[in-house]
């Protein structure tokens, strides 16, 4: 005896046929899917769209420096800024040379970059330019106070003294 | 091996006329079947096939890179049909009220039946009482004569998990053909 699953499973069913839909659908599908002007306007905007992409991130770049700073970071999941030159250079000759003969250790002295990594994060430093330079000694005296003199550097052989003292 | 050759046939299809022909001459009775039975008229059902058709020629590479691992061709378009379908019918719930008046004109009489003997119509009525999901699946068995194997790859779960579920439908839609004409079937 044929169980109730059996007996759907029998079950005459009616077949629909639409032949002018199926044609009609046919040819609305190879209108849209194989017309030869549609892969070319698909293409082009695929172009257009990636070169406008493209020029909005050419633009931000240029507005924003520090967007390829803050890019550069975010893809190689780093905290630190990369560091664009040397953190330590040397003393500039204009300065050095002011000093040429009277303190060799001056002459090739290192000092921090604007350049250095602690900065970078704080300040853009393709936006400043250098102004003047210092160099501040510090005296000591096993009985007195120590003094500090700072030293500005406006032109190479003009140096003006301020003293400071703690 | 079979089921490269199609993904091979299904990737073709999006450029070569040819095989997008033997495709949808294939394909395209199946599906357009499985809508007649779900819905009521013919407007319907052409919009319901052309969304399919036209979902499926936009996913060819989606189906080729993702589903044809866990599905084949006929089960991914079944699918299609299937969400289209039931996207037809939460759609239709908002208007429900105009709809019910003409359901109920529709659908008030069904044809008389007994499970010695079940007829097609008697059926298609009683199964619009269950959920849309259960619908789809006595429509996809019973009336389109799929496999379980086949259903398992369009619903998407075992096919000892739609046996038992079936089952249980099989049950209420038994008692359901032998007792009392509805009164009301949405």
């Amino acid at each position: 005896m044929k169980t109730f699953e059996e007996k759907l499973m029998a079950m005459e069913t009616p077949r629909i046929e639409d032949p002018d839909f199926e044609h009609e659908l046919r040819r609305n599908l190879l209108n849209d899917f194989f017309e030869p002007a549609r892969k070319y306007r698909l293409k082009l905007q695929l172009a257009m769209s990636a070169a406008a992409l493209l020029a909005v991130f050419s633009i931000s770049l240029v507005t924003f420096p520090r967007l390829a700073y803050d890019l550069h970071a975010l893809a190689a999941f780093e905290d630190s800024y990369p560091v664009l030159t040397e953190p330590v250079e040397t003393i500039p000759a204009s300065i050095g040379g002011s000093f040429a003969g009277r303190s060799p250790r001056l002459e090739s002295m290192p000092y921090t970059s604007i350049f250095h990594p602690g900065l970078a994060r704080k300040i853009e430093p393709s936006l400043y330019k250098e102004e003047k330079a210092y160099i501040i000694r510090k005296y000591s005296s096993p009985k007195d106070e120590s003094v500090m003199i700072v030293s500005e550097f406006e032109r190479p052989g003009d140096v003006e003294y301020s003293f400071a003292s703690y | 091996m079979e089921r490269d050759a199609e993904r091979e046939r299904v990737l073709r299809a999006r450029n070569d006329l040819a095989e997008f022909d033997a495709l949808y001459r294939e394909y395209f009775p199946k599906i357009n079947s499985f809508v007649f039975h779900r819905v009521p008229d013919a407007e319907t059902r052409r919009e319901v096939v052309s969304n399919v058709f036209y979902k499926a020629m936009k996913g060819l590479r989606l189906f080729y890179f993702v589903d044809s691992r866990r599905r084949s061709f006929s089960s991914w378009l079944y699918r299609i049909a299937m969400n289209e379908v039931n996207q037809y019918y939460r759609n239709r719930r908002r208007d429900e009220k105009l709809r019910e008046l003409i359901l109920h004109e529709q659908f008030s009489e069904p044809p008389p039946s007994n499970d010695d003997e079940p007829d097609y119509n008697a059926v298609k009525n009683r199964i619009r009482s269950l959920p849309v999901d259960d619908q789809n699946l006595i429509v996809l068995r019973f009336f389109e004569k799929l496999s379980y194997r086949e259903l398992a790859q369009i619903f998407n779960k075992k096919e000892g998990t739609l046996k038992v579920r079936l089952s249980r439908i099989l049950e209420k839609l038994r008692k359901a053909l032998t007792e009392e004409p509805m009164s009301e079937n949405v």
